[in-house]
């Protein structure tokens, strides 16, 4: 039996010239790119996993996507609901599934169990599922099929004999021509309950749900697939009205262009220390710094400029209501009111506990996709990590820088640290290297006074200046001031102001002598200046 | 190919009304399905002569039984009557216990 198929697989290598299985493409976002093109052609895959791990909805989905994307019919015979709950249940999930029935393309059966067999004597065959099934294949002729789940049969028979008969169902199925997706439970000793995964040999996909911090994550793996490399790795997916996402980290990073347009970041000065022309357009901009320093003033600074520039910005508030921020901001001379009458700015605010990361992942790609923004603000991700593991949210953020970037929108977002981590932990948080430009904001205590400074940690591709500036938000804005230095040292706040003044009079001295005017009048040009 | 009808020679009196009705449905003039007739017939022999009627299905030649009396597995023998309608699978190979399970009246 083994044998067999590994020749066939042989065979097909050879007659494809390259060294690749043929595959029946799933059209499943990202499931595709984790086995390399989809499931095995005309080969049963188990589909196993715990209860409510999705396993129903991505047969449904393969099906659906079967007739939707390559126009090839399918079979959904089901052993566990009724015809018609499976209808309300894949309808509610946002599927015209009566329109594939009535042009028949999809046929579902419901194959009932509980009245159909009350004892067993002595051997059997299962031929009566056959004829069903080839009937069901014929009407549509369908090239996909799917049987959910094979494991109720268990129930009510032998499973001994009923083993057998399901390796003589496999290798007929495999005959028919038509690639099936066998779903089962998970089990305790064998992988599935029935130990079905001795019987599928081709190709096996694990789904499970598992909770950590008391949020739950849907996850897939490729368990094996005979003859064909595929990525190794556990995916989160997810299920929402919008059918079901696979995640892998491999699939995006692919496909990312690398723009060479720049964005201004909203402060000319800031602009003028990263080669005088801003971040790039499509990056991602890491703000990091202690509490107060001033990071949410930066982000609004950034998305006001972007408004003001006619484009569009989302703003992700994961701590403040989009309420408070305006009026925040509009005590730093920010008003946000007209970018929000005109839609220019719009909010997605949830606390980071309302639900577990992939949906507000998925619920800010929602708004990714109906808003169409240029740019994405998300205020602060650090709220996030109370929401699940760290390595959670690394891999979630990776995921969604990855997005991004794939839609060519700049991302800027800011991550409160403690004191003092920067220099124990130089890669902040571990996200640090999926930023492409990582703006410090720091409090200098200096001399009983604490002053706001900004440096730029990082900036991929440009030649970005090295320098501290003093880090200054007023009534009128946010400004960047080079720090200056004399003999008594640094210059900053209080300080700085005091040198200006002196500078000033010694300018207006200076001017003084030359102009020869009155001391006077210079005095109370002094008082002006505060 | 065997025919199972000839072999088994199950008359089945018409006009008569037999206390129990049966139907064993098969798939194809098989060894299993052979034996399973053939087994059914000698326990209604033998418990109820003269008293059942037993139709047979090859649901290879009728494909719209299958659908109709929802069968997976075969052979599958069904009590018609008396109701409840009592549904069991295999060779029948245990006289006794198709026995019990099937002329309890």
């Amino acid at each position: 039996m083994e044998s067999k198929t590994q020749n066939k697989a042989v065979d097909q290598k050879r007659s494809a010239g390259d060294y690749k299985l043929l595959k029946s493409p799933t059209g499943i976002k990202g499931f595709d790119d984790i086995t390399f093109g989809g499931l095995p052609l005309n080969r049963p895959t188990l589909l196993v996993g715990s209860i409510g791990s999705g396993k129903t909805f991505l047969a449904m989905e393969y099906i659906i996507n079967g007739i939707e994307m390559f126009n090839e019919p399918g079979v959904f015979m089901t052993f566990e609901e009724k015809t018609d709950e499976l209808l309300e249940n894949v309808s509610s999930l946002g599927y015209d599934i009566n329109r594939f029935i009535e042009n028949k393309t999809i046929y579902l059966e419901h194959l009932e169990i509980g009245s159909n067999i009350s004892k067993e004597v002595g051997t059997y065959k299962i031929d009566g599922l056959f004829i069903r099934l080839e009937q069901a294949i014929d009407k549509v002729n369908a090239k996909r099929v799917v049987l959910d789940s094979l494991d109720t049969l268990f129930a009510s028979l032998d499973r001994h004999i009923l083993r057998s008969e399901f390796k003589r169902l496999f290798s007929w199925l495999k005959d028919k021509k038509v690639t099936a997706i066998v779903t089962a439970e998970l089990g305790d000793v064998f992988l599935t309950r029935m130990g079905l995964e001795e019987l599928i040999a081709d190709c096996v996909i694990e789904l499970s749900n598992r909770i950590t911090n008391q949020v739950s994550t849907r996850r897939l793996r490729v368990l094996k697939f005979r003859g064909s490399p595929h990525a190794l790795n556990e995916y989160p997916f997810i299920i929402d009205e919008n059918r079901l996402t696979v995640f892998p980290l491999i699939s995006q990073g692919l496909q990312q262009k690398s723009s060479n347009e720049r964005i201004s970041s909203g402060i000319k000065k800031l602009d003028e220390m990263l080669d005088n022309k801003g971040f790039y357009l499509g990056s991602s901009i890491l703000i990091s710094g202690t509490a107060g320093t001033g990071k949410s003033s930066l982000l609004a600074s950034f998305a006001n400029d972007v408004c003001s520039n006619n484009q569009t910005c989302l703003f992700c508030a994961f701590e403040e209501a989009p309420n408070q921020i305006i009026r925040n901001m509009s005590s730093i001379g920010l008003n946000l009111h007209p970018h929000v009458a005109s839609n220019k700015l719009q909010f997605y605010f949830a606390r980071p506990s309302l639900q577990n990361l992939e949906l507000h992942f998925m619920a800010i790609k929602e708004t990714i996709k109906s808003v169409k923004p240029q740019v994405v603000v998300l205020d602060p991700i650090t709220n996030l990590m109370t929401e699940g593991p760290n390595s959670d949210v690394r891999s979630m953020l990776t995921r969604f820088i990855d997005y991004l970037k794939t839609k060519q929108v700049t991302v800027m977002f800011s991550a409160a640290i403690t004191i003092g981590s920067i220099s124990r932990n130089p890669s902040d948080e571990g996200i640090s290297s999926m930023v492409d430009t990582w703006i410090m904001l720091e409090d200098l205590e200096l001399e009983g006074e604490r002053n706001r400074s900004m440096y730029v940690m990082k900036s991929r591709g440009m030649d970005h200046s090295k320098e501290v500036r003093e880090f200054i938000i007023s009534s009128s804005g946010i400004n960047l001031i080079p720090i200056a230095r004399n003999k008594q040292g640094i210059l900053i706040g209080s300080k700085r102001v005091a040198a200006e003044k002196e500078s000033k009079k010694a300018e207006k001295e200076s001017k003084e002598i030359v102009g020869k005017k009155n001391f006077q009048h210079q005095f109370s040009e002094d008082g002006d200046v505060q | 190919m065997i025919n199972l009808r000839k072999i088994l020679d199950i008359n089945n009196r018409k006009g008569e009304k037999n206390e129990f009705t049966f139907e064993l449905f098969f798939a194809g003039d098989t060894p299993i399905s052979l034996k399973a007739a053939s087994n059914a017939k000698a326990i209604f022999d033998k418990y109820c002569k003269n008293n059942y009627t037993m139709h047979l299905f090859d649901i290879n030649k009728n494909t719209a039984l299958v659908e109709r009396e929802n069968i997976i597995a075969v052979p599958l023998l069904v009590r018609k009557s008396p109701l409840p309608e009592i549904r069991m699978i295999g060779d029948f190979s245990d006289m006794q216990k198709v026995k019990n399970e099937f002329l309890i009246r």
